[in-house]
């Protein structure tokens, strides 16, 4: 829990992650327990793409190593590149979260889990080193309204959904955030300069019952 | 030789600093409109100048393998070296304009703004970090060098608080 100007920011996350096949699934809600609205980070639009393909994609996903020996997976504003100048910052698209209500997700992933940006490109096979995972961490990405000078623009074609921008969108992006202990869980982990530091700040960290295969 | 590049010494590959790597026909006539484009402004001419200056040689290539969703970069081919390096400019012209507000510019703006940063590189500065919603005051000053062309607004100019 935390605070803001203007009231009690207190957002928990409940995921359930199960596996089907060969991929991993993170079913989650996320709850708005705080006093102040917040836009929960939920897609990613293929911008450069003509209508229809232009549509938001619900199962973009950051992957990267870490913290520690952990995998760090979900929805949230990927680390930008330090071995380059990119022209457009990719910040996800966001669902508005009023207090005391729930939003719905899920989140698939195909194993094995890949280090995965939307600053990089998939690697060839040999570029990756295979490591073993002692956690995953489900991480979502929100902000808190009235923080920062936050804006929100609904999309035309899908007002649900909000182009967020405040006077510094990644660093006033929050992070919840729920662990796993995994056995077992390989990680191909790129060899490149891949940046794994997450940008925004860390929330609350909630522990997962069930371990992951 | 490509038409386009039979009018433009400066664009001639192999004998210029400025270089398309040639994957295929339609990206490097894509990429030679947009650096003629480029080349009508006084901006352009200007920046073509400080490019010659500076580096070595800047490649214009194409994301290879492609990102999602697309964006334009600019790297170093050394980052350890300063001074006269070659620097890389990775881009599609196929993927400007987008749809989304944020990637409303043109491909040759995108480019622009992308030498930019490698002259800004290639000289031992480091550029300012592209900000979400926000067209640099450089690109904005070219766009309206370049005319034909609405400079794309914030995202953030008709949001709600």
């Amino acid at each position: 829990m935390s605070g803001s100007r203007t009231g009690v920011v207190d957002i928990r996350l409940d995921c359930r992650p199960a596996k089907q096949g060969s991929a991993l699934l993170f079913p989650y809600t996320v709850q708005n327990h705080g006093s102040v609205d917040v836009y929960v980070m939920d897609c990613s639009r293929n911008a450069g793409l003509p209508p229809p393909d232009a549509k938001p994609n619900p199962q973009a996903a950051v992957v990267l190593h870490g913290p520690g020996d952990d995998v760090t997976v979900g929805k949230f504003i990927a680390p930008r590149p330090t071995d380059r100048r990119i022209a457009m910052p990719v910040i996800p698209l966001a669902r508005h979260l009023p207090p005391h209500e729930t939003l719905e997700g899920r989140l698939d992933l195909p194993t094995p889990l890949a280090e995965a940006s939307p600053y990089f490109g998939d690697l060839p096979l040999w570029q990756y080193e295979v490591v073993e995972v002692s956690g995953l961490a489900f991480t979502i990405g929100y902000w808190a309204a009235g923080v920062d000078g936050l804006a929100a623009l609904p999309l035309e074609d899908a007002p649900e959904l909000f182009t967020v921008v405040t006077r510094n969108t990644a660093r006033s992006a929050r992070l919840v955030s729920q662990r796993f202990p995994t056995h077992s869980l390989q990680l191909f982990k790129r060899t490149d300069q891949f940046p794994r530091t997450i940008p925004g700040t860390a929330g609350s960290v909630a522990t997962g019952e069930a371990a992951m295969a | 030789m490509n038409a386009i590049a039979r009018h433009s010494p400066l664009l001639v590959p192999g004998r210029s600093r400025l270089r398309v790597k040639p994957v295929d026909s339609h990206f490097t006539d894509a990429v030679l409109r947009d650096l003629l484009t480029i080349r009508r402004t006084c901006a352009g001419r200007a920046l073509f100048r400080r490019l010659r200056e500076a580096c070595r040689v800047v490649t214009i290539e194409k994301p290879n393998p492609p990102v999602d969703p697309p964006n334009a970069w600019t790297q170093s081919r050394d980052p350890a070296r300063r001074g006269a390096i070659e620097m890389v400019v990775v881009y599609d012209p196929a993927d400007w304009p987008g749809k989304a507000p944020h990637s409303a510019l043109p491909s040759d703006a995108v480019l622009f703004g992308r030498l930019l940063d490698a002259a800004a590189m290639a000289e031992g500065s480091d550029p300012p970090e592209a900000t979400d919603g926000v067209v640099s005051p450089a690109i904005v000053g070219y766009l309206r060098d370049r005319g034909g062309v609405a400079v794309p607004s914030s995202p953030a100019g008709n949001a709600q608080p």
